[in-house]
């Protein structure tokens, strides 16, 4: 791993919850909205997960708000696709017209700012790595992003994910090799 | 594989995808920072609104200096209306009063003075 274990959030306190809130809000978005795929459930989910950590939360230890507050998101992440199941399965029976039901995702994407200095090389490559993220299974990506990303350590990662610390080092083990295979073989990018 | 090279792909891989997802973010247009900023900011008031509302007399106290008491009370109320099931009931006195007629008393005397008259007959005879 290239970030060490000194490098989790334990060694760098942040002063208040809101200065906490802050400093994950923008990688937080983009974890939910891997899941999710839609901007607007993506900052509900942000929302309700801020939130909860601030009014249940708040007077813990601040090193303790990070895995606390993945554990509330990725909670909010699974019960969003529970109740996303269980609308397509009511929509299942409701639209016995033949109606397509398939959600668009056109809209999914983030929006970014143009940067004309920004090669189309890189970005091919920036997006490349997004498409073999997505590939990822649920738990291998939220672990791979909790774990390097959000710099957490295998403990703190244990938590959030609601698993065992050899859970969390199987799964991050699979994603990277995983990741290596798909990066080399339908990007030929070379590792 | 050895473990160091192994260490080394793992340590390319993650930089590299870490490198990327940073890019992302760092240019997330202006009106998608601005709506994350805005998520965090009616959390932090809802969250503020919620905490006023839910506050009680409770909140002032320590809960074992609510606790202590009642759970006392509680222990207190229990044993002073405590009552052994193993406790021998009383005898009505009706049942000496008025079950037992005083002519029936009277009859048993009669039979007792009978019988200590037959058993001094028995001792004289022998």
């Amino acid at each position: 791993m290239s970030r060490s274990e000194s490098d989790s959030i334990t060694d760098k306190v942040p002063i208040s919850i809101e200065a906490f809130l802050q400093d994950v809000e923008k990688k937080a978005y983009r974890i939910a909205l891997f899941s999710v795929r839609e901007h607007a459930e993506a900052l509900d989910l942000l929302q309700d997960a801020m939130v909860k950590l601030v009014t249940k939360y708040a007077d813990k230890k601040p090193n303790e708000w990070k895995p606390l507050f993945y554990r509330i998101l990725q909670n909010r992440i699974t019960d969003w696709h529970r109740q996303q199941k269980v609308k397509s399965f009511i929509g299942f029976f409701t639209n016995s017209d033949g109606e397509d039901t398939t959600e668009d995702y056109s809209h999914a994407a983030p929006h970014y700012d143009e940067l004309p200095d920004q090669s189309m090389e890189t970005s091919q490559q920036q997006q490349a790595v997004m498409d073999v993220l997505k590939t990822l299974p649920a738990k291998q990506q939220q672990c791979f992003l909790l774990r390097s990303w959000e710099g957490m350590s295998v403990a703190e990662t244990a938590l959030a994910m609601g698993c065992s610390e050899g859970s969390v080092k199987t799964h991050f083990f699979r994603a990277v090799t995983k990741l290596r295979a798909l990066l080399e073989e339908q990007h030929d990018v070379k590792i | 594989m050895s473990k160091f090279k192994s260490d080394d792909i793992e340590s390319v891989v993650v930089e590299r995808v870490n490198r990327h997802l940073d890019a992302e973010v760092d240019s997330l247009s202006s009106s998608v920072a601005k709506d994350i900023s805005q998520a965090r900011m009616n959390a932090l008031r809802q969250a503020r609104t919620e905490k006023e509302s839910s506050w009680t007399f409770t909140n002032w106290l320590p809960s074992w200096q609510v606790s202590t008491p009642v759970a006392v009370a509680v222990m207190v109320a229990i044993l002073v209306s405590y009552e052994s099931e193993d406790q021998i009931p009383a005898i009505p006195s009706t049942m000496f009063t008025e079950n037992i007629p005083a002519e029936d008393l009277d009859m048993l005397e009669d039979y007792e003075f009978a019988a200590w008259l037959a058993e001094q007959d028995i001792e004289v005879t022998s």
